[in-house]
Protein backbone atom coordinates (compact mmCIF):
# COMPACT_ATOMS: atom_id res chain seq x y z
CA UNK A 1 0.00 0.00 0.00
CA UNK A 2 2.56 2.91 0.78
CA UNK A 3 4.49 1.62 -2.42
CA UNK A 4 1.20 2.36 -4.33
CA UNK A 5 0.73 5.27 -2.26
CA UNK A 6 4.63 6.68 -3.24
CA UNK A 7 3.82 5.53 -6.64
CA UNK A 8 0.98 7.85 -7.67
CA UNK A 9 2.74 10.26 -5.46
CA UNK A 10 5.66 9.97 -8.20
CA UNK A 11 3.47 9.91 -11.21
CA UNK A 12 2.15 13.50 -10.26
CA UNK A 13 4.77 15.04 -9.72
CA UNK A 14 6.00 13.84 -12.94
CA UNK A 15 3.08 14.86 -14.40
CA UNK A 16 3.24 18.24 -13.08
CA UNK A 17 6.94 18.60 -14.52
CA UNK A 18 5.85 17.60 -17.92
CA UNK A 19 3.13 20.08 -17.75
CA UNK A 20 5.45 23.14 -16.77
CA UNK A 21 8.09 22.03 -19.30
CA UNK A 22 5.38 21.82 -22.00
CA UNK A 23 3.99 25.29 -20.71
CA UNK A 24 7.51 27.07 -20.79
CA UNK A 25 7.97 25.84 -24.54
CA UNK A 26 4.67 26.99 -25.73
CA UNK A 27 4.49 29.95 -23.71
CA UNK A 28 8.24 30.54 -25.75
CA UNK A 29 6.96 29.99 -29.19
CA UNK A 30 3.78 31.83 -28.44
CA UNK A 31 6.17 34.87 -28.36
CA UNK A 32 7.98 34.21 -31.43
CA UNK A 33 4.23 34.07 -33.30
CA UNK A 34 2.11 37.03 -31.48
CA UNK A 35 4.54 39.30 -30.78
CA UNK A 36 4.50 41.27 -34.18
CA UNK A 37 1.12 40.35 -35.79
CA UNK A 38 -1.73 40.33 -33.76
CA UNK A 39 -3.11 42.88 -30.94
CA UNK A 40 -5.39 40.71 -28.85
CA UNK A 41 -8.64 41.23 -27.77
CA UNK A 42 -11.01 39.33 -25.90
CA UNK A 43 -15.06 39.94 -26.30
CA UNK A 44 -14.01 43.78 -25.54
CA UNK A 45 -17.02 44.67 -28.37
CA UNK A 46 -18.69 46.67 -26.07
CA UNK A 47 -15.54 48.89 -25.98
CA UNK A 48 -15.32 49.27 -30.07
CA UNK A 49 -16.55 52.25 -31.74
CA UNK A 50 -19.59 51.71 -33.42
CA UNK A 51 -18.04 51.83 -36.72
CA UNK A 52 -15.89 48.81 -35.98
CA UNK A 53 -16.19 46.46 -38.95
CA UNK A 54 -16.70 42.84 -37.75
CA UNK A 55 -15.95 39.88 -39.98
CA UNK A 56 -16.71 36.12 -39.54
CA UNK A 57 -14.40 33.43 -40.21
CA UNK A 58 -14.63 29.66 -39.74
CA UNK A 59 -12.05 27.94 -38.68
CA UNK A 60 -11.50 23.98 -39.03
CA UNK A 61 -10.38 21.31 -36.81
CA UNK A 62 -9.62 18.61 -39.42
CA UNK A 63 -8.28 15.41 -37.47
CA UNK A 64 -6.81 12.39 -38.81
CA UNK A 65 -7.95 9.36 -36.06
CA UNK A 66 -5.46 6.60 -35.12
CA UNK A 67 -4.97 3.67 -38.06
CA UNK A 68 -3.14 1.73 -35.55
CA UNK A 69 -3.73 0.88 -31.78
CA UNK A 70 -1.36 2.96 -29.50
CA UNK A 71 0.87 0.39 -27.68
CA UNK A 72 -0.15 -0.34 -24.09
CA UNK A 73 0.31 1.78 -21.15
CA UNK A 74 3.00 0.13 -18.46
CA UNK A 75 -0.19 -0.29 -16.24
CA UNK A 76 -2.34 -1.70 -18.77
CA UNK A 77 0.56 -4.29 -19.89
CA UNK A 78 0.75 -5.49 -16.29
CA UNK A 79 -2.97 -5.99 -16.02
CA UNK A 80 -3.28 -8.00 -19.17
CA UNK A 81 -0.22 -9.67 -18.13
CA UNK A 82 -1.59 -10.83 -14.43
CA UNK A 83 -4.95 -11.86 -16.07
CA UNK A 84 -3.59 -14.08 -18.11
CA UNK A 85 -1.33 -15.32 -15.95
CA UNK A 86 -4.61 -16.33 -13.71
CA UNK A 87 -6.51 -17.63 -16.19
CA UNK A 88 -3.99 -20.23 -17.45
CA UNK A 89 -3.64 -21.07 -13.72
CA UNK A 90 -7.18 -21.62 -13.52
CA UNK A 91 -7.60 -23.40 -16.71
CA UNK A 92 -7.69 -27.37 -17.41
CA UNK A 93 -4.86 -28.89 -19.41
CA UNK A 94 -5.92 -29.21 -23.11
CA UNK A 95 -5.19 -32.17 -25.46
CA UNK A 96 -1.69 -31.35 -26.41
CA UNK A 97 -0.34 -30.52 -22.56
CA UNK A 98 -1.41 -34.10 -21.76
CA UNK A 99 0.31 -35.19 -24.97
CA UNK A 100 3.59 -33.68 -23.59
CA UNK A 101 2.93 -34.78 -19.95
CA UNK A 102 2.74 -38.28 -21.38
CA UNK A 103 5.57 -37.56 -23.67
CA UNK A 104 7.97 -36.91 -20.73
CA UNK A 105 6.80 -39.19 -18.42
CA UNK A 106 7.91 -41.91 -21.35
CA UNK A 107 11.75 -39.91 -21.62
CA UNK A 108 11.64 -40.83 -18.15
CA UNK A 109 10.63 -44.42 -17.89
CA UNK A 110 12.82 -44.92 -21.08
CA UNK A 111 15.92 -43.44 -19.45
CA UNK A 112 15.40 -45.53 -16.49
CA UNK A 113 14.61 -48.95 -18.52
CA UNK A 114 18.41 -47.92 -20.71
CA UNK A 115 20.07 -47.52 -17.34
CA UNK A 116 18.66 -50.41 -16.53
CA UNK A 117 19.57 -52.34 -19.51
CA UNK A 118 16.16 -53.73 -19.94
CA UNK A 119 14.10 -54.10 -23.13
CA UNK A 120 12.50 -51.29 -24.76
CA UNK A 121 9.96 -53.13 -26.11
CA UNK A 122 7.54 -52.84 -23.48
CA UNK A 123 7.55 -49.03 -23.29
CA UNK A 124 4.86 -48.49 -26.02
CA UNK A 125 5.97 -45.19 -28.15
CA UNK A 126 3.84 -44.00 -31.05
CA UNK A 127 5.54 -42.92 -33.70
CA UNK A 128 4.70 -39.38 -35.11
CA UNK A 129 5.91 -35.53 -34.81
CA UNK A 130 6.79 -34.42 -31.43
CA UNK A 131 5.57 -32.38 -29.14
CA UNK A 132 8.66 -30.14 -28.85
CA UNK A 133 8.61 -30.03 -32.70
CA UNK A 134 5.13 -29.29 -33.06
CA UNK A 135 5.03 -26.33 -30.47
CA UNK A 136 8.75 -25.42 -31.93
CA UNK A 137 6.87 -25.27 -36.19
CA UNK A 138 3.60 -23.39 -34.23
CA UNK A 139 5.65 -20.60 -32.56
CA UNK A 140 7.53 -20.11 -35.66
CA UNK A 141 4.24 -19.27 -37.70
CA UNK A 142 3.21 -17.60 -34.74
CA UNK A 143 6.20 -15.07 -34.97
CA UNK A 144 5.59 -14.60 -38.24
CA UNK A 145 2.40 -13.04 -37.40
CA UNK A 146 3.96 -10.50 -34.94
CA UNK A 147 2.55 -6.94 -35.05
CA UNK A 148 5.37 -5.00 -37.54
CA UNK A 149 7.36 -2.07 -35.39
CA UNK A 150 5.59 0.87 -36.48
CA UNK A 151 8.38 3.29 -36.30
CA UNK A 152 9.59 1.21 -39.09
CA UNK A 153 6.96 2.01 -41.35
CA UNK A 154 5.85 5.59 -40.73
CA UNK A 155 6.77 8.03 -42.42
CA UNK A 156 9.05 10.86 -40.88
CA UNK A 157 7.46 13.76 -43.07
CA UNK A 158 5.21 16.37 -41.07
CA UNK A 159 3.57 16.61 -44.30
CA UNK A 160 2.69 12.92 -44.84
CA UNK A 161 -0.69 11.26 -42.90
CA UNK A 162 1.46 8.47 -42.70
CA UNK A 163 3.14 9.39 -39.69
CA UNK A 164 2.38 8.93 -36.10
CA UNK A 165 -0.27 5.86 -36.93
CA UNK A 166 -1.63 5.80 -33.26
CA UNK A 167 -1.75 9.14 -32.89
CA UNK A 168 -4.92 11.73 -34.10
CA UNK A 169 -3.12 14.44 -36.23
CA UNK A 170 -4.58 17.98 -36.67
CA UNK A 171 -3.98 19.82 -39.87
CA UNK A 172 -2.41 22.86 -39.78
CA UNK A 173 -2.07 25.69 -42.02
CA UNK A 174 -0.36 29.25 -43.74
CA UNK A 175 -2.61 31.08 -45.52
CA UNK A 176 -2.64 33.96 -47.65
CA UNK A 177 -5.96 34.89 -47.66
CA UNK A 178 -5.82 36.48 -51.38
CA UNK A 179 -3.15 38.56 -50.33
CA UNK A 180 -0.63 37.77 -53.15
CA UNK A 181 2.79 38.80 -50.82
CA UNK A 182 1.65 38.12 -47.40
CA UNK A 183 1.88 34.55 -45.23
CA UNK A 184 0.21 33.88 -42.12
CA UNK A 185 1.70 32.38 -39.10
CA UNK A 186 0.91 28.89 -38.53
CA UNK A 187 -2.83 27.90 -37.45
CA UNK A 188 -6.26 26.22 -38.03
CA UNK A 189 -7.42 26.87 -41.47
CA UNK A 190 -9.65 29.87 -41.36
CA UNK A 191 -12.31 30.91 -44.35
CA UNK A 192 -14.34 34.31 -44.55
CA UNK A 193 -18.07 33.76 -44.30
CA UNK A 194 -19.69 34.94 -47.16
CA UNK A 195 -23.54 36.50 -47.28
CA UNK A 196 -26.44 33.62 -47.70
CA UNK A 197 -24.43 30.75 -46.27
CA UNK A 198 -24.51 29.24 -42.95
CA UNK A 199 -21.51 28.45 -41.06
CA UNK A 200 -21.63 24.82 -41.70
CA UNK A 201 -21.47 25.76 -45.71
CA UNK A 202 -18.90 28.01 -45.03
CA UNK A 203 -16.74 25.13 -43.36
CA UNK A 204 -17.86 22.40 -46.03
CA UNK A 205 -16.54 24.89 -48.84
CA UNK A 206 -13.10 25.32 -46.73
CA UNK A 207 -12.88 21.76 -47.19
CA UNK A 208 -13.46 20.87 -50.53
CA UNK A 209 -10.93 23.48 -51.36
CA UNK A 210 -8.61 22.35 -48.99
CA UNK A 211 -8.80 18.51 -49.31
CA UNK A 212 -9.02 16.81 -52.87
CA UNK A 213 -12.23 15.30 -53.79
CA UNK A 214 -11.12 12.04 -53.48
CA UNK A 215 -10.63 12.56 -49.87
CA UNK A 216 -13.87 12.60 -47.52
CA UNK A 217 -13.92 14.59 -44.73
CA UNK A 218 -17.07 14.79 -42.41
CA UNK A 219 -18.13 17.94 -40.33
CA UNK A 220 -19.02 16.92 -37.40
CA UNK A 221 -22.39 18.70 -36.54
CA UNK A 222 -23.77 22.19 -37.45
CA UNK A 223 -22.86 24.44 -33.88
CA UNK A 224 -19.52 25.50 -33.92
CA UNK A 225 -17.23 24.27 -30.40
CA UNK A 226 -15.22 27.40 -30.22
CA UNK A 227 -15.49 31.16 -30.64
CA UNK A 228 -12.66 33.46 -30.40
CA UNK A 229 -12.49 37.36 -31.90
CA UNK A 230 -9.76 39.51 -31.91
CA UNK A 231 -8.83 42.78 -33.86
CA UNK A 232 -6.75 43.09 -36.74
CA UNK A 233 -3.27 44.98 -36.71
CA UNK A 234 -3.91 47.90 -38.63
CA UNK A 235 -1.73 46.98 -41.53
CA UNK A 236 -3.93 43.66 -42.01
CA UNK A 237 -7.29 46.01 -41.71
CA UNK A 238 -6.95 47.48 -45.12
CA UNK A 239 -6.97 44.27 -47.20
CA UNK A 240 -8.87 42.46 -45.21
CA UNK A 241 -11.54 44.73 -45.48
CA UNK A 242 -12.60 44.69 -41.51
CA UNK A 243 -11.00 45.79 -38.33
CA UNK A 244 -11.68 42.23 -36.36
CA UNK A 245 -12.57 39.11 -36.56
CA UNK A 246 -15.04 36.72 -35.08
CA UNK A 247 -14.00 33.03 -35.68
CA UNK A 248 -16.04 30.25 -34.95
CA UNK A 249 -14.40 26.92 -35.10
CA UNK A 250 -15.84 23.56 -36.59
CA UNK A 251 -14.64 19.77 -36.33
CA UNK A 252 -14.02 17.68 -39.20
CA UNK A 253 -13.10 13.86 -39.45
CA UNK A 254 -11.02 13.00 -42.54
CA UNK A 255 -11.94 9.40 -43.51
CA UNK A 256 -9.27 6.88 -45.03
CA UNK A 257 -7.49 6.65 -47.78
CA UNK A 258 -5.29 8.91 -46.44
CA UNK A 259 -3.38 9.67 -49.84
CA UNK A 260 -3.62 14.10 -48.66
CA UNK A 261 -2.36 16.11 -51.62
CA UNK A 262 -2.96 19.90 -51.35
CA UNK A 263 -5.56 21.71 -53.73
CA UNK A 264 -5.89 25.37 -52.28
CA UNK A 265 -3.95 28.07 -53.71
CA UNK A 266 -4.15 30.04 -50.89
CA UNK A 267 -2.38 27.83 -48.46
CA UNK A 268 0.89 28.12 -48.44
CA UNK A 269 2.22 25.52 -46.49
CA UNK A 270 0.95 22.57 -44.32
CA UNK A 271 1.31 20.26 -41.26
CA UNK A 272 -0.14 17.14 -39.84
CA UNK A 273 0.87 17.43 -36.24
CA UNK A 274 0.13 15.56 -33.03
CA UNK A 275 -1.98 16.96 -29.77
CA UNK A 276 1.24 17.90 -28.13
CA UNK A 277 2.80 19.46 -31.42
CA UNK A 278 -0.01 21.66 -31.78
CA UNK A 279 0.21 23.72 -28.68
CA UNK A 280 3.44 25.12 -30.69
CA UNK A 281 1.34 26.33 -33.82
CA UNK A 282 -1.63 27.90 -32.15
CA UNK A 283 -1.26 31.53 -30.30
CA UNK A 284 -2.67 33.40 -28.50
CA UNK A 285 -2.59 31.10 -24.99
CA UNK A 286 -6.35 31.75 -24.75
CA UNK A 287 -7.19 30.64 -28.43
CA UNK A 288 -4.80 27.71 -28.12
CA UNK A 289 -6.31 26.63 -24.45
CA UNK A 290 -9.67 26.67 -26.03
CA UNK A 291 -8.04 24.57 -29.08
CA UNK A 292 -6.53 21.83 -27.05
CA UNK A 293 -9.29 21.17 -24.86
CA UNK A 294 -11.32 20.20 -27.60
CA UNK A 295 -8.32 17.63 -29.20
CA UNK A 296 -8.21 14.91 -26.91
CA UNK A 297 -6.75 11.96 -27.29
CA UNK B 1 -16.48 -80.11 -99.92
CA UNK B 2 -20.22 -80.68 -98.64
CA UNK B 3 -18.70 -81.27 -95.02
CA UNK B 4 -17.22 -78.75 -95.21
CA UNK B 5 -20.08 -76.04 -95.76
CA UNK B 6 -22.20 -78.29 -92.96
CA UNK B 7 -19.56 -77.62 -90.88
CA UNK B 8 -19.77 -73.87 -91.54
CA UNK B 9 -23.50 -73.58 -91.47
CA UNK B 10 -23.67 -75.76 -88.15
CA UNK B 11 -21.28 -72.98 -86.82
CA UNK B 12 -23.71 -70.09 -87.85
CA UNK B 13 -26.51 -71.92 -86.72
CA UNK B 14 -25.43 -72.18 -83.17
CA UNK B 15 -25.59 -68.38 -82.46
CA UNK B 16 -28.87 -68.61 -83.28
CA UNK B 17 -31.86 -69.79 -80.54
CA UNK B 18 -34.28 -72.27 -82.05
CA UNK B 19 -36.74 -71.69 -79.24
CA UNK B 20 -40.05 -69.79 -79.58
CA UNK B 21 -40.40 -66.66 -78.39
CA UNK B 22 -42.85 -65.99 -75.95
CA UNK B 23 -43.68 -62.24 -74.70
CA UNK B 24 -46.61 -63.22 -73.13
CA UNK B 25 -46.83 -63.21 -69.34
CA UNK B 26 -49.88 -64.91 -67.71
CA UNK B 27 -50.85 -63.07 -64.37
CA UNK B 28 -53.20 -64.11 -61.74
CA UNK B 29 -56.44 -63.04 -61.96
CA UNK B 30 -56.95 -59.03 -61.32
CA UNK B 31 -60.16 -59.16 -60.75
CA UNK B 32 -63.11 -61.51 -60.04
CA UNK B 33 -66.91 -60.77 -59.89
CA UNK B 34 -66.72 -61.79 -55.86
CA UNK B 35 -65.41 -58.70 -54.46
CA UNK B 36 -65.18 -58.70 -50.60
CA UNK B 37 -68.15 -57.21 -48.97
CA UNK B 38 -67.39 -54.15 -47.50
CA UNK B 39 -68.61 -54.23 -43.89
CA UNK B 40 -70.75 -51.62 -42.90
CA UNK B 41 -68.69 -49.78 -39.88
CA UNK B 42 -70.95 -48.24 -36.96
CA UNK B 43 -70.99 -44.33 -37.23
CA UNK B 44 -70.05 -44.35 -33.39
CA UNK B 45 -66.89 -45.82 -33.79
CA UNK B 46 -65.89 -44.72 -37.12
CA UNK B 47 -66.20 -41.43 -35.38
CA UNK B 48 -63.84 -42.31 -33.13
CA UNK B 49 -61.43 -43.72 -35.18
CA UNK B 50 -61.52 -40.30 -36.58
CA UNK B 51 -61.00 -38.70 -33.50
CA UNK B 52 -58.50 -40.79 -32.40
CA UNK B 53 -56.56 -40.08 -35.95
CA UNK B 54 -57.02 -36.19 -35.25
CA UNK B 55 -55.38 -36.69 -32.15
CA UNK B 56 -52.20 -37.99 -32.71
CA UNK B 57 -51.67 -35.48 -35.34
CA UNK B 58 -51.98 -32.75 -33.38
CA UNK B 59 -50.39 -34.61 -30.85
CA UNK B 60 -47.02 -35.09 -33.40
CA UNK B 61 -47.48 -31.35 -34.26
CA UNK B 62 -47.30 -30.31 -30.88
CA UNK B 63 -44.00 -32.33 -30.27
CA UNK B 64 -42.51 -30.67 -33.68
CA UNK B 65 -43.56 -27.28 -32.45
CA UNK B 66 -41.94 -27.74 -28.93
CA UNK B 67 -38.62 -29.36 -30.66
CA UNK B 68 -38.52 -26.45 -33.11
CA UNK B 69 -37.94 -23.42 -30.21
CA UNK B 70 -35.65 -25.13 -28.26
CA UNK B 71 -33.19 -22.34 -27.27
CA UNK B 72 -30.26 -21.70 -29.21
CA UNK B 73 -27.62 -23.84 -27.34
CA UNK B 74 -24.64 -21.68 -25.86
CA UNK B 75 -21.39 -23.85 -26.57
CA UNK B 76 -19.11 -22.39 -24.53
CA UNK B 77 -21.54 -23.01 -21.30
CA UNK B 78 -21.35 -26.65 -22.11
CA UNK B 79 -18.00 -28.93 -21.78
CA UNK B 80 -17.09 -30.66 -24.48
CA UNK B 81 -17.88 -34.53 -23.90
CA UNK B 82 -14.98 -36.50 -25.10
CA UNK B 83 -12.51 -33.47 -23.16
CA UNK B 84 -14.93 -33.80 -19.61
CA UNK B 85 -14.24 -37.92 -19.33
CA UNK B 86 -10.80 -37.43 -18.09
CA UNK B 87 -11.07 -34.27 -16.50
CA UNK B 88 -9.30 -35.54 -13.30
CA UNK B 89 -6.39 -36.11 -15.57
CA UNK B 90 -6.84 -32.11 -16.49
CA UNK B 91 -6.29 -30.65 -13.66
CA UNK B 92 -2.99 -27.93 -13.40
CA UNK B 93 -0.66 -28.78 -10.13
CA UNK B 94 -0.95 -24.99 -9.35
CA UNK B 95 2.12 -24.22 -7.11
CA UNK B 96 1.21 -22.38 -3.80
CA UNK B 97 1.64 -18.63 -4.56
CA UNK B 98 4.24 -16.66 -2.42
CA UNK B 99 2.74 -13.71 -0.59
CA UNK B 100 4.52 -11.21 -2.00
CA UNK B 101 3.38 -12.16 -5.28
CA UNK B 102 -0.31 -12.32 -4.10
CA UNK B 103 0.51 -8.95 -3.25
CA UNK B 104 2.04 -8.22 -6.52
CA UNK B 105 -1.34 -8.96 -8.22
CA UNK B 106 -3.06 -7.06 -5.55
CA UNK B 107 -1.23 -3.74 -6.46
CA UNK B 108 -1.82 -4.12 -10.35
CA UNK B 109 -5.65 -4.73 -9.57
CA UNK B 110 -5.19 -1.49 -7.56
CA UNK B 111 -3.50 0.31 -10.32
CA UNK B 112 -5.43 -0.33 -13.29
CA UNK B 113 -8.58 0.56 -10.92
CA UNK B 114 -6.81 3.74 -10.15
CA UNK B 115 -6.05 4.22 -13.64
CA UNK B 116 -9.30 3.32 -15.51
CA UNK B 117 -10.97 5.85 -12.90
CA UNK B 118 -8.02 8.86 -14.02
CA UNK B 119 -9.38 7.83 -17.80
CA UNK B 120 -12.65 8.14 -16.84
CA UNK B 121 -12.64 11.12 -15.21
CA UNK B 122 -10.52 12.82 -17.82
CA UNK B 123 -13.45 11.70 -20.09
CA UNK B 124 -16.17 13.52 -18.19
CA UNK B 125 -14.06 16.56 -17.76
CA UNK B 126 -13.72 16.52 -22.14
CA UNK B 127 -17.11 16.03 -22.09
CA UNK B 128 -18.07 18.83 -19.85
CA UNK B 129 -15.53 21.25 -20.84
CA UNK B 130 -16.40 20.59 -24.39
CA UNK B 131 -20.35 21.57 -23.72
CA UNK B 132 -19.17 24.65 -22.21
CA UNK B 133 -16.98 25.80 -24.86
CA UNK B 134 -20.11 25.31 -27.43
CA UNK B 135 -22.79 26.79 -25.18
CA UNK B 136 -20.44 30.03 -25.24
CA UNK B 137 -19.64 29.72 -28.84
CA UNK B 138 -23.64 29.36 -29.82
CA UNK B 139 -24.33 32.50 -27.13
CA UNK B 140 -21.51 34.51 -29.44
CA UNK B 141 -23.80 33.63 -32.50
CA UNK B 142 -26.55 34.56 -31.33
CA UNK B 143 -25.18 38.09 -30.58
CA UNK B 144 -23.56 38.09 -34.26
CA UNK B 145 -26.65 36.95 -36.43
CA UNK B 146 -29.81 35.34 -35.46
CA UNK B 147 -30.30 33.74 -38.82
CA UNK B 148 -26.52 32.16 -38.77
CA UNK B 149 -27.76 31.34 -35.20
CA UNK B 150 -30.81 29.11 -35.79
CA UNK B 151 -28.98 27.12 -39.05
CA UNK B 152 -26.56 26.44 -35.67
CA UNK B 153 -28.68 24.72 -33.86
CA UNK B 154 -30.30 22.69 -36.39
CA UNK B 155 -30.14 18.86 -35.23
CA UNK B 156 -27.50 16.98 -37.91
CA UNK B 157 -29.10 13.89 -38.41
CA UNK B 158 -26.39 12.27 -40.50
CA UNK B 159 -24.90 12.16 -36.81
CA UNK B 160 -26.88 9.46 -35.46
CA UNK B 161 -26.17 6.54 -35.49
CA UNK B 162 -22.70 7.21 -35.63
CA UNK B 163 -20.21 4.14 -35.91
CA UNK B 164 -16.76 4.35 -35.21
CA UNK B 165 -14.40 1.36 -35.68
CA UNK B 166 -11.46 1.33 -33.32
CA UNK B 167 -7.73 1.31 -34.62
CA UNK B 168 -6.39 -2.35 -35.39
CA UNK B 169 -3.38 -3.09 -33.79
CA UNK B 170 -1.58 -3.19 -37.05
CA UNK B 171 -1.87 -0.45 -39.85
CA UNK B 172 -3.18 -1.26 -43.32
CA UNK B 173 -1.09 -3.04 -45.51
CA UNK B 174 -0.73 -0.57 -49.03
CA UNK B 175 -1.80 -1.93 -52.25
CA UNK B 176 -3.06 -5.61 -50.61
CA UNK B 177 -4.64 -7.43 -53.13
CA UNK B 178 -6.40 -9.76 -51.24
CA UNK B 179 -6.60 -13.39 -52.19
CA UNK B 180 -9.24 -15.31 -54.79
CA UNK B 181 -12.44 -16.99 -53.76
CA UNK B 182 -15.54 -17.30 -52.46
CA UNK B 183 -16.68 -16.05 -48.75
CA UNK B 184 -18.67 -18.57 -47.19
CA UNK B 185 -20.37 -17.91 -43.79
CA UNK B 186 -20.53 -21.14 -42.34
CA UNK B 187 -21.91 -19.70 -39.00
CA UNK B 188 -24.67 -22.23 -37.98
CA UNK B 189 -28.36 -20.08 -37.99
CA UNK B 190 -31.06 -20.08 -35.33
CA UNK B 191 -34.48 -19.18 -36.39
Amino acid sequence: MMYFQRRIVEMSCAGRVLARRQLCSAIGSCYVHTAPAIATSNDGANLRPSNFRWRIYTGVILERFPIAAPPLSDVERQYKDVKSQMELENSFLNNFELRQLKEKATALKRAQLEAEGKNLDQLGETIGISTAELDYNWQKKADSFAPPDLSKIEVDDEKSLKRKFDRKLVLVVRQRFGVPDYVSPWSLPYVAHRDGESLRQTVERSLASLVHPDLKATVTGNAPFVYYSRTFPTKTRAHANADGMKLFVYKAVLSPPFNFKLTSDDVVDYKWVTHDELAKYLSPRKFRNKILSLVIE
Amino acid sequence: MNRLIAGQLNRCLAGLSLQQQRNIHLTPLQSSVFTKKIKKLDPALAKMREERKRNKLTKEIRSMQKHSKKPKPLDEMYIDVISSRNLNERSRTIAHLPFEELERRALVHKQYSTDRTRLCARDQQHISSVLRLQTSALAALKGVSEELYQAAIQPDPTLVPSTYHGPPETPPIDNYESPDGDYVDTTRMWE
